[in-house]
């Protein structure tokens, strides 16, 4: 059924989206909520090249990552002090300056009334109009991507951002540079959030700068806490939880009044939830291990 | 010049309104280092509760902005002391805590929504008239509604910082904040002073409510939209610094007013946020704040 | 739940079944209910027409629904809150189109009808607008309605008005950036030079701003004559309250979209006026007898006056009633395509705002109406 084919793109985007956040904050130990401008960067890449040339889906996506990684990696080189909730704050300031930037180039982004009509991935002869094929390219790309993440994770590049994010200090001592390596993890983690915003592009199918806000962080953010930062495979399930509650949501038979508000106030309540009662997330070690920083 | 002049008084008033939003932000913030982006939720929830007492219960308004007074401070206590309190554990990281406060926030603001309406809704009657008029000076036009914005941030800041030097629990309060262990050490409770912060910090909010309330009309997100500016200005401004706090909301506000003098309306958002942001990257501890 | 009409429905189709003569026999194949689906902005920054938009299409249904249904048909709404975000939309109407099944949908805001367009015309489900005026919605789907005349029609109607009734010759452009706000303050700058003014000054704000003031200040300061504001939602109330707060030394002009409460309280202070366009549309004034029995039953159902979203939804959904029920008495099944056609080939509704056709991308013109408020009302002055 198209609608739960829908559901599976949806996961797939917010699947992608969190294992940027999750390469970022759980295993980089940042605090960034910049995760929405990438993915603006990405759709809009996507978007202001295939509305033009729909063959050209892949390279598209390809520039927007590099795009997004050229500017995370200057943006952590320039935030290399500023840690801890201080990130949470530049982060912010960057979603609203991309954005703008955004807002502000209509030749390329259409300005504030956005890209319409954005292709479906494809050539000449075939397109991906129906959701099933289109869905099937969204699950390639999410498996490929986290295979990706999860050889980086396995490798010693991996146990490097692990040690970078327990103990800076001794991180150093071994000879690793935590600067460089916090850029790279940036780099990396904003390519990854730039392709969800690439399929992103392609099922909604129209952009705005109105869709990368901070909200759209929130609830990349949502499925990682609900995910927990400890198994990738259970981003996934996190994505599909997260969608689970807010689709869930429609089906309540509640009065109008109520039902408006419902889907965010569960959503709410699963945020506190999940800090309150298992702050290490649906997967995670019975004991939290990880250290407070 | 007169447009410069009108620029000044627009830029003072937004700061006046941003200043009591990042204020009480500050204040939790730098005595808890939680990041309390419930924040906003609560201011939201203050300007519904003095539209509700005052349009639907018909109470005077100093009725109602009490009311919204008692359920802001019981809202932020209980905040701390329910919320925050148990997910602060030794082990958990800071990202823990700020989905606690953005998941309570989301649920509190559309729980005011349900409660309410989600329909945009007016506190302009409850003033009496009195938001609809204003001062005229040298051409420039000096809305009622921005005056009070201003001499009320002012008052409360002062109100503030008297607390804190003058009062029992305002130094205990300080004492907590420049060194949590020596302060248990000495026989502080912290935990009390913590409970206290967040109700001063949302008592002093409920100006906010008042004032955003006014300016924009009440929905669902004025709270949120307002911290947000806050909660940045506050770190731009320096954490740990009331003072600076104020100071810098007051001049994001004129700054951000100025700069359409400069610069194109479509880049303003960016210009300011990316003016707090050099600043933080030139001076971690804010522009006020005290180096680490 | 509504028990009663379907009641009321089944007998009188029962009744229609056993020989009544006024119209031919519903077929047997006339489905009892037909489950149609609203995505509207029931939260988010739209919620003030979401609420309107709905309840016009309610009192409609329940009328038709009391006199039988469609041709035997009763219609119900199945309202989707899509927050005035078209990722929210897209999905909700997947859901509507492949679980709920619908052929027809009611739909609103610009953004969620540009995302929503692609996904109702794979799906071959009919959107029906009645509220979102960018000039960009015409011809986005062969499926795609709107019963309202778009933005540009109202811009010039206004244009004109305040060019050569008002005497205006100069005029400020405040706006939101975004898609419609930046649409509506290109077209009003292109129609305002064409009839021959000049626009002075051109200031925008982020489309969630709460503050005008700076803009506001700088565009009063070029002194023009009037100032249009393409803003909607809850900044109109902003936007009126801060140029209130300057002094408001122009005329304001408005959206067709500023039928709402918030903009009578806020137009208060503006002492020059404030004038739009909009659908021959006037709570107050109704004009025929049908207009005026429809504000009636509003106003008993609901306790307010039907405004100007609430009207338009309620048109809409007659017109789909007259489709149901001419594609039942020609025994031809319900689906998107079918009600498609049968719209192009009715092609003209009769309406309590007068007759309305539709053109071949989908779009309509029905009569204007210039409105004024004055006192706390919505006055009609043409």
């Amino acid at each position: 059924m198209d609608y739960f084919v829908g559901l599976v793109i949806l996961a797939s985007i917010y699947t992608i989206g969190a294992l940027s956040l999750n390469i970022l904050q759980g295993h980089g130990g940042v605090f960034s909520v910049a995760t929405a401008a990438f993915m603006g960067i990405g759709a809009y890449a996507t978007g202001a090249v295939t509305v033009e040339y729909p063959a050209l889906f892949l390279p598209a996506m390809a520039i927007g990552a590099v795009l997004s990684a050229l500017l995370g990696y200057g943006f952590a080189q320039l935030t290399l002090r500023v840690n801890g909730d201080y990130m949470v704050v530049a982060s912010f300031a960057l979603v609203v300056i991309v954005g703008q930037t955004i807002l502000n180039l209509p030749a390329i982004t259409g300005g504030g009334m956005g890209i319409p009509g954005i292709p479906r991935p494809g050539t000449d002869d075939v397109q991906l109009n129906d959701n099933l094929p289109f869905a099937i390219f969204c699950v390639a790309i999410t498996a490929l991507v986290y295979l990706a993440c999860h050889f980086i994770l396995k490798s010693p590049f991996g146990d490097a951002l692990r040690t970078l994010r327990e103990d800076p200090i001794a991180a150093s001592a071994l000879g690793r540079y935590p600067r460089r390596f916090r850029a790279a993890v940036f780099a990396g983690s904003s390519a990854i959030a730039a392709i969800s915003g690439s399929v992103y592009a392609h099922y909604i199918s129209y952009i705005s700068p109105a869709d990368f806000t901070v909200k759209l962080t929130i609830t990349i953010l949502t499925v990682v806490v609900v995910a927990g930062t400890n198994r990738l495979w259970a981003i996934p399930l996190g994505a599909a939880v997260v969608i689970g509650l807010t689709e869930g949501a429609r089906y309540l038979p509640l009065p109008d009044q109520i039902a408006a508000g419902a889907d965010q106030i569960l959503f709410g309540a699963l945020l506190v939830a999940f800090a309150l009662l298992r702050p290490q997330g649906l997967i995670g070690p019975k004991k939290d291990t990880r250290s407070a920083k | 010049m007169r447009e410069a002049l009108q620029l000044l008084v627009d830029g003072l008033a937004e700061g006046s309104r941003i200043a009591l939003v990042a204020v009480g932000f500050s204040l939790i913030y730098g005595v808890t280092k939680t990041l309390h982006l419930a924040h906003g939720a609560i201011i939201t929830l203050g300007a519904y509760l003095i539209w509700w007492t005052s349009s639907a219960l018909g109470a005077p308004l100093p009725v109602a902005l009490a009311i919204a007074a008692i359920a802001m401070v019981l809202l932020g206590m209980g905040h701390e002391r329910f919320l925050y309190r148990t997910v602060r554990r030794p082990s958990t990281s800071n990202l823990i805590i700020v989905v606690a406060a953005l998941g309570a926030g989301i649920l509190l603001q559309n729980l005011v929504g349900v409660v309410f309406g989600f329909d945009t809704k007016s506190i302009r009657d409850a003033t009496l008239g009195a938001a609809s008029g204003g001062l005229q000076v040298a051409g420039v036009a000096i809305p009622f509604t921005d005056l009070g914005a201003f001499v009320v941030a002012i008052v409360v800041f002062g109100a503030l910082v008297a607390f804190l030097r003058y009062t029992k629990m305002g130094r205990r309060i300080r004492a907590v904040e420049a060194n949590p262990l020596l302060s248990s050490v000495v026989g502080v409770d912290y935990r009390r002073v913590y409970v206290w912060t967040f109700g001063i910090g949302s008592l002093v909010a409920l100006p906010a409510s008042f004032f955003i309330g006014l300016n924009s009309g009440l929905f669902t997100t004025i709270g949120f939209d307002a911290m947000m500016i806050g909660f940045v200005v506050a770190f731009a401004g320096g954490i740990g610094s009331l003072s600076g706090t104020f100071f810098a909301s007051l001049l994001i506000g004129v700054v951000q007013s100025l700069s359409l003098l400069l610069i194109p309306s479509s880049w303003q958002q960016a210009f300011t946020f990316a003016l707090m942001l050099l600043i933080l990257l030139a001076r971690p501890q804010g522009l006020f704040g005290k180096a680490a | 739940m509504r028990l009663k009409p379907t009641i009321v429905g089944a007998v009188a189709a029962v009744a229609i079944l056993a020989g009544c003569s006024t119209a031919p026999a519903a077929d047997a194949g006339a489905p009892a209910t037909l489950e149609v689906g609203g995505m509207f902005s029931m939260t988010g920054s739209l919620a003030s027409y979401g609420e309107q938009q709905s309840r016009g299409i309610e009192l409609a249904f329940e009328e038709i629904n009391a006199a039988g249904g469609a041709a035997g048909t009763e219609l119900k709404l199945n309202i989707e809150d899509i927050k005035s975000e078209p990722a929210t939309a897209v999905t909700a109407l997947n859901k509507l189109a492949s679980v709920d099944k619908v052929p027809f949908t009611f739909i609103s805001t610009s953004s969620v009808i540009a995302a929503s367009a692609p996904v109702g015309d794979r799906a071959g489900v009919v959107m029906m607008n009645a509220g979102a005026t960018a000039p960009t919605l015409a011809g986005l789907s062969d499926f795609l309605f709107s019963s309202v005349p778009l933005e540009n029609y109202h811009i010039e109607n206004e244009a004109k008005y305040a060019f050569e009734e008002l005497g205006i010759r100069t005029i400020g452009i405040l706006h939101t950036d975004e898609a419609l706000g930046q649409s509506d303050a290109d077209a009003m700058e292109a129609a305002w030079e064409a009839i021959g003014g000049e626009v002075v000054g051109r200031q925008s704000a982020e489309y969630t701003t709460t503050t005008f003031r700076p803009q506001l200040t700088l565009l009063d300061a070029q002194k023009p004559d009037a100032i249009y504001m393409a803003v909607g939602g809850q900044q109109i109330a902003i936007a009126l309250n801060q140029y209130t707060e300057l002094g408001a030394d122009a005329v304001v002009l408005g959206t067709s979209f500023w039928t709402v409460p918030e903009a009578l309280e806020a137009a208060r202070g503006i002492s020059k006026g404030v004038v739009f366009s909009t659908q021959r549309w006037n709570p107050e004034d109704p004009g025929t007898d049908e207009a005026k029995a429809f504000v009636d039953a509003f106003t008993a159902k609901y306790g307010v006056a039907p405004l100007g979203n609430s009207a338009t939804y309620y048109v809409a959904a007659h017109i789909l009633g007259d489709v149901i029920a001419s594609l039942n008495e020609s025994g031809t099944a319900i689906t998107g395509d079918s009600i498609r056609e049968r719209m192009h080939e009715i092609g003209t509704f009769s309406t309590i705002f007068g007759d309305l056709t539709f053109a071949e991308d989908g779009t309509s013109i029905m009569p204007l109406s210039l409105l004024e408020i004055r006192d706390g009302q919505f006055v009609s002055i043409d």
